[in-house]
Parts: structure tokens; sequence; C-alpha cells
């Protein structure tokens, strides 16, 4: 956690209400507070007072370095075998841990992975796309590649890993901007499968405007990128790897190259568009059909988007599938670029390096418990009717039941005035 | 004129790309299913596995049984009267000895024989596959489903009731369905008391048979289960 107290509170109350023994000795909770400059070291140690299974972790003097410095400090105190990672902003439910817990009962199963849901997706635009694009990558995805014996990704939180697996590979590299995909080919490389649990799903808060997508799309697709330098001939070389993990293992490593082809896919559609095909396209045939395919092939993610919603009974935001072209706009050019900077990162400076670890969602509003003021936030705000939603609900349904009494009385008189005004109209 | 034609055809363009992009504008505008995906965060495996546990009870005293339908919607009123203090099931594969005095406080399915000791108390429903020895002053807290022999020795307190598939001995001072909503008794075979005492409700397919003493009539496989020392 960094400078996380708006947050804080919500995922440790949820730790603290799992459906999960409490033994000490098969159940600990370790908070780290990576530097912050916030009121987060005090909610940490209030809790760590109040439970005797959870650990407060304060980094001093050395914090906010990035999610891999703090995860190995973390992987340092940690006396079991199973470790689970959650960021500051999720709400898993209380279910999702005996969830993540039980596919290690298979030898083979070295990773986890459950499913992220955003809880904010009706607070701005980017946030609904957010949501939806997210549907598809986890629903339908790392589905699946699950299904199919390829490489579902260990997404770095709602999953877990083997701590002796850890230890034997040195622990996250912390030069890595993706520890994540750096852990999953990792594992896989090492004869380990990554399983995915579409069933244990979790709150997390999306980014929320284009700015903090750009961030957060920067810091993914240079790690990505990195991770592709790093194993794309391992990959291909892997004795351990079937033929179709290495076909799989080598098109996750590219997932964020390939807005790069696209980009250059469109240019020379243009220019072909504009000039006419040159002589020497003649030559290169077979690279032209590439770049066509990437150019329309990939609104695949569409079809996968599409899908997603239907399974999850959310039929109406599929309505909202055309406008993710602007989503495909900003991937195609913060991609393209992170491309380069992933090949000169070494020439970054060190600061420009520190940001780029650091996403720092600007977290607005006060309070410190700060999903259920959204929520409710929505709740008062939005006047669509929320039971006419196919699943008759969504995460509002738990909140209103935990809103304050002076909310439920006003929310009652409010529709019994609706009721006499409708009689008497 | 051409110009007209093109002004069409960029119009029809146009047309197309907006008509392309309105629905998506429309449900972010007025939406009806701005999210989040509802997810229960109160939910827990043991609540549903504790669902299913009933379920599958309840399926093999359908499957199992031809005096099932009383004995289970009796079985169904009592367990859920129950269950709310009650939310994990532990499913054994072999055989099952439970020593003296034990609280088993756990539905149970037992892929094998169980055999309980003097003084056992099971605060859950039984469903054993093989057969069954109830000991000495046992109390159960729930139903016993069971698809071979049972046999209930000397003051045993079973709260609902009890369905099985084969032949049931019953011995002095046994009471089933002593709870609010308790059962009774339902055999697909024969059913053997020891005396006729008690207010026992009894049905079974191939009759009830009254014996002086129940070593007679009891089966070698049985005979065998009880003769097993404890380790």
């Amino acid at each position: 956690m960094h400078t996380e107290e708006k947050v804080a509170t919500g995922i440790l109350e949820r730790f603290v209400e799992m459906d999960y023994p409490k033994d000490v000795s098969r159940y600990e909770v370790i908070a780290i507070d990576d530097g912050s400059t916030d009121a987060t070291p005090s909610i940490v140690d209030e809790y760590a007072s109040k439970f005797s299974f959870i650990k407060a972790i304060h980094r001093v003097g050395n914090g906010g370095n990035g999610k891999p410095e703090a995860l190995n400090v973390g992987l340092k105190v940690a006396s079991n075998e199973i470790i689970l990672i959650f960021d500051a902003d999720y709400l898993p439910p209380r279910d999702c841990i005996e969830r993540l817990v039980a596919p290690f009962v298979d030898v083979e199963v070295g990773g986890v992975m459950g499913r992220v849901v955003p809880v904010n997706s009706p607070e701005s635009f980017v946030s609904r796309i957010m949501d939806i694009e997210r549907a598809g990558g986890y629903q339908i995805s790392q589905q699946a590649r699950y299904n199919l014996n390829l490489i579902p990704q260990f997404g770095g939180t709602v999953g877990g890993f083997r701590r002796s697996i850890l230890k034997a590979v040195g622990g996250f590299d912390v030069t890595k901007l993706a520890e994540d995909t750096d852990l999953t080919y990792k594992l896989y490389l090492n004869g380990w499968k990554v399983a995915y649990v579409n069933a244990a799903e979790c709150y997390e808060e999306a980014v929320r405007s284009w700015e903090m997508r750009e961030k957060q799309l920067t810091r993914w697709a240079i790690g990505h990128d990195q991770c592709l330098f790093e194993y794309f001939f391992k990959t291909l070389k892997s004795p351990v790897l079937t033929f179709w993990q290495k076909v799989d293992g080598i098109l996750l490593l590219g997932v964020y190259t390939t807005p790069l082809l696209i980009f250059i896919g469109w240019l020379i559609g243009i220019f072909t568009y504009l000039t006419g095909a040159p002589w020497w396209s003649s030559l290169f045939p077979a690279i032209l059909f590439v770049f066509a395919y990437n150019s329309i092939g990939n609104f695949a993610v569409f079809a996968e988007v599409a899908g997603s919603l239907f399974l999850d009974k959310r039929r109406r935001s599929i309505w909202l599938l055309p406008l993710m072209f602007l989503d495909l706009l900003a991937n195609v050019w913060v991609c393209s670029r992170a491309f380069f900077k992933a090949i000169f990162l070494h020439k970054l400076r060190p600061n420009q390096v520190k940001t780029l670890f650091s996403e720092n969602i600007q977290r607005e509003g006060d309070g410190k418990n700060r999903h259920t003021k959204i929520l409710n936030g929505f709740r008062n705000n939005y006047t669509h009717r929320w039971d006419k939603t196919e699943r008759s609900g969504n995460g509002l349904r738990y909140y209103t039941e935990v809103a304050t009494e002076v909310d439920a009385a006003n929310h009652m008189k409010e529709a019994e005035i609706k009721r006499n005004n409708k009689k008497r109209g | 004129m051409p110009i007209l034609g093109y002004l069409e055809v960029l119009a029809l363009f146009v047309g197309m790309i907006v008509l392309c992009f309105f629905w998506g504008v429309w449900e972010y505008k007025k939406p009806k299913d701005p999210g989040p995906l509802f997810i229960d965060l109160d939910r827990t495996i043991k609540k549903r596995m504790r669902e299913r546990e009933c379920s599958v009870s309840k399926a093999s005293v359908c499957e199992h049984s031809a005096h099932s339908r009383q004995t289970l919607m009796l079985a169904e009123s009592g367990e859920q009267a129950q269950n709310s203090s009650l939310n994990e099931t532990i499913r054994v594969r072999g055989d099952l000895r439970i020593p003296k005095g034990e609280v088993i406080p756990y539905n149970m399915i037992v892929e094998g024989n169980l055999v309980s000791q003097e003084d056992v108390t099971f605060q859950g429903g039984l469903h054993v596959k093989g057969r069954v020895v109830i000991g000495a002053r046992n109390r159960l807290e729930k139903s016993i489903v069971c698809q071979k022999e049972l046999l209930l020795s000397e003051d045993v307190i079973v709260y609902n009731c009890i369905d099985c598939e084969g032949p049931v001995f019953i011995k002095n001072g046994v009471r089933v369905g002593v709870g609010v909503e308790g059962g009774g008794i339902a055999s697909a075979s024969t059913i053997y008391l020891e005396n006729a005492e008690g207010p026992l409700k009894i049905r079974s397919k191939e009759g009830i048979c009254i014996v002086g003493a129940l070593k007679e009539v009891i089966t070698e496989d049985l005979k065998q289960i009880i003769e097993v020392k404890a380790p």
C-alpha cells in the first residue's frame, strides 16, 4: 500500500470478514505499507493490533519504489507456502481465498489467478470501457487459455503462487515493470502451470481518466515488452512447453507490440491509398497481408468482449462496443510509443523509471472507505432503475444494505411521496 | 450533378458511422446496465456446500428408498430448522470408527462402513454408503441415510428420521423422531426390533419383525464390523 488511506480500511475489513480459518498458522495477512505519506501506516497498525493474523510491515525511507520491491519484502516475512496477492483498492468476497487456494491441490499448479471486476464502472466513460474490456480479458481470454491448456497469465493481483517456487527463482525481478508476466513465464519455463479461477471474482478500482489510462498502459506495455525481449527465444526453445503453449506464449508476449503492427499497417494503408501500390510492394505481399490482417483481424477483441458480456448477462453493455474503438486508438498510440521506450529503457533517467513504476491513481473525495462512498454516490445520483438490469442488480445491491439508516429513511420517504403522487395523478 | 452524387455517398458513409456509434452513446448517456457486475461479497463456499449436502441426501433418499416421499418431507423440514448452526460437511473415503464420547460437529458422508462407540454425539446428518453400527447412548441431532444394514444400539436417540436401503436392527430404548419436526424410520427391507417398546413410527417394505435377541438375526457382514476391535 502506497498512500492508500482512502481504500486501506476497505480491503483490511474484507480480510477480517474472510471465510477462512483464522488460525495464525494457516492464515496470515501481511499488509505492506510501502512508504506511505498519509494515514495508511496508522490504519494498518490499528488492524494489526486488533487481529493476531494481520501483520503490518512498514517500509520506512525506502518505500514507493514499486510493487516488486514491496512484494519481495513481504515474501521474506511470509511463513506459509501459498501466497496470495491483493492490491490495496481491491474488495474480495468472503470465499475468494478458498477459491484461490483450491487449485494448489494439483501438484503441477505453481500459480493461480482470479477474475478482476471494476467496482467503479459507472464513474466515468473510461472506467466503463475498462469494465467491459476486463470482462473480455478474464471471462473469455484467460478462461479459454486455461481450458485449452495454454498459458493463462498470472496478473499480479487476485492471484497467488507457491512461495518455494518464487524463492527458487530469486523472488520478483525488481527491474521489470510487469513482474506478474515475468513470474508467469518463470513458472511455465520451469514446468509449472497457472490455474485460472473465474469464480474467484474480486472488485477493483479501475482508472477513470485517459491520463491515468495512458500511464497504466505505458507501464504494462513496457513491462510486457521487457518480457518479450527476455523470454521470446527461451519460450521457443523450451523443452517443457508444448507446441501450442509455445505459440500462445509468443502471442501473449507480443500482445502489446501488436498495436505497433496495427499502426504500421494503417500507415501503409494510407500510403498505398494515396500513392497507389509501389512497385516494391509486390516483393513483400506476405508482409502486406500481415499488416492488413492486423488492421482488421485484431477486432477479434471486440468479439471477445461481446461474448463475455453475454455470459455475464449484461447484454445491454454490448451497445458500448463501438465506443471501444476509442480505446483501441489510445492503445495503438500508447503501446507503439511504449515499445520504443522499452527498447531504450536503460537510457531513461531514474526518476522517469520510478514514475513508470508507481501508478499513483489519484483518488478524489475524502473519507477512509472510498468504495462505499462511490457506490452510495451512484445510488443517489443515478435515476435509472437498477432492478431492470439483466442480472437485476450489481454491486449497489450489496452496498444498499449497508447504507446508513438515514439514507434508508430518506429513500423510503421519497418512494412514498412518489407513490402518493402517482395515485393522485 | 456528380457533386450531388459524391455528397450522397459521403452522407451515407457519415450516417453509417454515426449509426454505429449511436447505440453506444445512448447506452452511455442513459445507462440501463452501468455496472458494476454484481458480486455477492458475503457469499461463502461452506454455505453452498451445505445446501449441496442437503440436496445430496435428498437425492439419495429418492433414489434408494421406495418409501422415501414421506420421510423426505420430514427430513427436509428437520434439517432446514437446524442447519443454521452447522456449516461444514466432511466426506470420508473408507471405513470410519468413531471413539467413545466424541462430538462430531459436521455433516458426514461416509463412503464405507461407519461404527460409532458409546456416547457419541453427531450434530450433523449422516449419509453412509456402507453399513452402520451406532453405539449405545449415541445422540444424532439430524437424520441418517444408510444404503446397507443399520444397527442402532441401546438408548440411541435420533432427532429426525432414518432412511435405510437395507435391514434395520433396533435395540432396546431407541427413540427416533424426538425433534420438534421429527419423523420415523423407513426401510426398503425388513426392520427388526428387539422388543416392541418405544413410540416408533415405522414403515418397512418387507415387514417388521419383533425378535427376542437381535444376535439371532444380525447378518454376518454386520457381525464382522462389530467384532473389529478399536485401535
